[in-house]
């Protein structure tokens, strides 16, 4: 029996092994739209919620990997809307963003990780560039996730490739010198 | 895999570590899973279908004069009231004309501003006076006959999404007592239903009324209320209806037209709620079009922009050929390589001219009194109902006082759909909005509102002339006008066609054009009155207001799984146009 189909039955079990399986994905593609990890935190409590609420509706379980990275940008969109909303977490936005650039301008990176690599990237490559290295999704499925075509998203995926080589080997540099 | 994506891979390695309090939220999940589960609460959360489901009902209980005189005596809508000429010359004033909608349709609105969320039905008021009509005589017949004008009762086709039907209920005791004129003419003239009864209980007249409502009604007559009558005369009416097109999720704002400087905006939250008594978050349907009239092609001529965007390109190329211009270049000299580049350009751009964009099909009017937003349900049985909402800039409870039909047939006269040529040429014309969902129900104080635009008689035990049912004394004591109302969308939520980017968004290389944007904003966020008609007659079948909507937290979750997964091109035939 499938993961899926042991909690439409409710096991607990196989829900908490689902929850491990997709924490990372969830948290990353998160991250990949939202910059303060306290609304990063509100979109994974949204998006559990409604997985929770919505799985037994879910008819073919191939689409479930999809599926949840869908609901999760979703909730992301979400917060973003009502942020834009909220004139004093603009500003904040607005000076993350700032500070990104400037860090890009200055080259001063303070963690060497993948992930500060991904944040100097343009917006529309985060996040194809989140589901396709953290969340091993492949174009087709990218493509109908974000409902973009296929073109679109490989022409991302290269050039978010290109960019995360140039700014991931010039750390290394950095770091060796 | 090639060197630079194993490369990106073994850093990922690296990055696998999500925050405290990101990893706290999914460990509170998996116990509060456990919690729920046990009271089985979870995931039995009906969707929903939605649409507009509205039901309305009126009865008229007659009540026989000597035999039941005193059964309504203390409520004050059965009182009997004193007829006047002033009265009756009123009753000229909502005299119908037509079956379209008219000052009178309006008129309960106005008699009851003082009430908040309304919803009655019109129509059913009308064909139950026509009803009425039938078995009345003298004054009586006049008041009435003055008032439903030249109204012509339609007959409907009945089917699970619509339900239009009427009934004499008559104790079986009483059979003889009812004239079968009266009785023909209703089973002849408005499908009646004619049931006898013992009268014993008022399961009967409930079931009746239940299976002609869609089950939206149930147990509108106590045992009490039937218990000494002696016939009642009801009309009934339900629709559950889909939109005829629904709601596309329009939450990405991302690009829509290659190579021009465009975002589409659209709201997924009620901006600036202004209703009374919601404070959080109004639950609606974002709604959103752009209607791309600026011909950039043809102002600027196609050989100046093969001259502006070759050149940058060219100077792209030039720049790092072996970088991301590998990915235009594929082996091709420059030249070549910018010809091709600026076919696709100059094709998208063109294709982009008298494009249409929407999330759903609907009808706007806006200035700078009203903003008014219509969408047609689907049609059943030959019947395609419209719902319309009119939002005044001033307080909705002085535009009601002011209101006429003039006022909202003009309206709905200039509502456009959305087609290239309905709006201006020059300016690529943005819609959008948000429109608030609602559900409650609504009894009508409907011998009193009655009572003001003519009709009296009949509630007069002295004067009541009901000699076309019956010869025995009778008037009418009492009248429920039930309705209620369900409206929202196909699962707006569930639909999740997020549209990021149009083709070409995805560009390496790009030059953007700017382009003169027209907004018009369509947020119904503060009190509208809606009316539902049908399209073709202009009958109003339903008509209310709208000071309360639902709150988020009042809205189930409304994920329809079925739809998540949708191909890129269905999602733009969804959502685009054709141009004509």
């Amino acid at each position: 029996m499938s993961i899926i189909a042991q909690i439409k039955k409710g096991d607990q079990e196989a829900f908490e092994r689902l929850i491990e399986e997709y924490k990372l994905p969830i948290y990353k593609t998160a991250k990949a739209i939202l910059k303060d990890e306290d609304d990063v935190c509100d979109a994974i409590q949204d998006t559990c919620l409604s997985i929770y609420k919505n799985i037994n509706k879910l008819k073919n379980e191939k689409h479930f990997k999809t599926w949840v990275i869908r609901i999760t940008i979703n909730k992301c969109y979400d917060i973003v809307a009502k942020q834009k909303l909220n004139s004093k977490k603009e500003e904040k936005v607005q000076l993350n963003e700032t500070r990104y650039e400037n860090n890009f301008a200055n080259n001063i990176i303070v963690k060497t990780d993948l992930e500060n690599a991904i944040n100097l990237l343009e917006e529309d490559l985060k996040l194809v560039t989140v589901l396709y290295y953290y969340n091993d999704m492949s174009i087709s499925d990218i493509s109908m996730v974000l409902n973009i075509p296929k073109g679109t998203v490989k022409s991302r995926v290269f050039r978010a490739r290109e960019k995360l080589y140039h700014i991931l080997n010039k750390e290394e540099v950095c770091i060796n010198e | 895999m090639n060197k630079k994506d194993m490369f990106i891979k073994e850093k990922l390695q690296e990055d696998k570590e999500i925050s405290k309090d990101a990893n706290q939220i999914f460990e509170n999940f998996k116990e509060e899973f456990k919690i729920e589960h046990k009271e089985k609460k979870v995931i039995e959360i009906d969707f929903g279908k939605f649409l507009a489901v509205a039901a309305s009902f009126v009865i008229i209980l007659f009540v026989g004069i000597g035999v039941y005189t005193n059964k309504f005596k203390g409520n004050s809508s059965s009182e009997p009231i004193k007829t006047q000429e002033t009265e009756t010359k009123q009753s000229f004033k909502y005299a119908l004309k037509s079956n379209s909608l008219e000052d009178f349709d309006l008129r309960f609105l106005q008699l009851e501003n003082d009430r908040k969320n309304k919803i009655y039905s019109p129509l059913s008021i009308k064909y139950t006076l026509a009803m009425l009509n039938e078995g009345t005589e003298g004054k009586s017949k006049e008041e009435i006959l003055g008032l439903i004008g030249e109204y012509k009762s339609n007959k409907y086709v009945n089917s699970k999404n619509m339900s239009f039907a009427n009934a004499l209920f008559v104790r079986d005791t009483y059979k003889q007592s009812i004239k079968s004129s009266f009785i023909d003419n209703l089973r002849d003239k408005y499908n009646a239903d004619v049931v006898y009864d013992s009268f014993e209980s008022a399961k009967q007249i409930n079931t009746w009324v239940s299976d002609k409502t869609l089950e939206l009604i149930k147990n509108i007559i106590s045992d009490s209320d039937i218990g000494e009558l002696n016939y009642a005369l009801v009309n009934a009416l339900a629709i559950d209806m889909e939109w005829e097109n629904k709601f596309l999720n329009p939450i990405n704002p991302e690009a829509l037209y290659a190579h021009e400087s465009y975002y589409w905006q659209a709201p997924t939250q009620l901006l600036s709620n202004e209703f009374e008594g919601v404070e959080n978050d109004v639950s609606g349907m974002g709604i959103i079009a752009s209607v791309n009239n600026y011909d950039i092609v043809g102002s600027l001529g196609e050989e100046n922009i093969r001259k502006t965007v070759g050149d940058k390109f060219r100077e792209y190329l030039s720049e790092d050929p072996d970088g991301t211009a590998s990915y235009y270049l594929e082996g091709k000299d420059i030249e070549t390589a910018v010809n091709d580049y600026l076919d696709e350009y100059i094709e998208q751009i063109n294709n982009n001219y008298k494009k249409v964009y929407k999330n759903t099909d609907f009808l706007v009017y806006t200035d700078e009194n009203v903003k008014a937003f219509a969408k047609d349900l689907k049609e059943y049985n030959g019947t395609t109902l419209q719902y319309v909402a009119i939002m005044p800039e001033e307080d909705l409870d002085s535009y009601i006082n002011n209101i006429t039909a003039e006022d909202v047939n003009k309206i709905i006269s200039n509502l456009k759909e959305i087609k290239s040529e309905n709006f201006k040429e020059g300016v690529v014309t943005q819609i959008s909005g948000y429109i608030p969902k609602f559900e409650f129900d609504y009894e009508l104080n409907l011998i009193e509102d009655l009572k003001d635009i003519g009709v009296t008689e009949v509630f007069d035990e002295s004067k009541a002339n009901l000699k076309g049912i019956t010869d025995d004394e009778a008037y009418i004591g009492k009248i429920v006008h039930k309705a209620n109302i369900e409206f929202t969308q196909d699962g707006i939520k569930a639909s999740a066609a997020t549209l990021a980017g149009g083709m070409g968004a995805g560009s390496m290389f790009d030059y953007i054009y700017d382009v003169p944007v027209e907004k018009i904003e369509l947020n119904f966020n503060k009190p509208y009155m809606f009316i539902i008609r049908d399209k073709e007659t202009g009958e109003v079948w339903f008509a209310g207001t709208v000071y309360e909507p639902l709150s988020l937290e009042e809205e189930p979750e409304n994920q329809n799984t079925n739809d998540t997964i949708r191909s890129y091109s269905d999602f733009v035939k969804d959502i685009q146009v054709p141009v004509s």
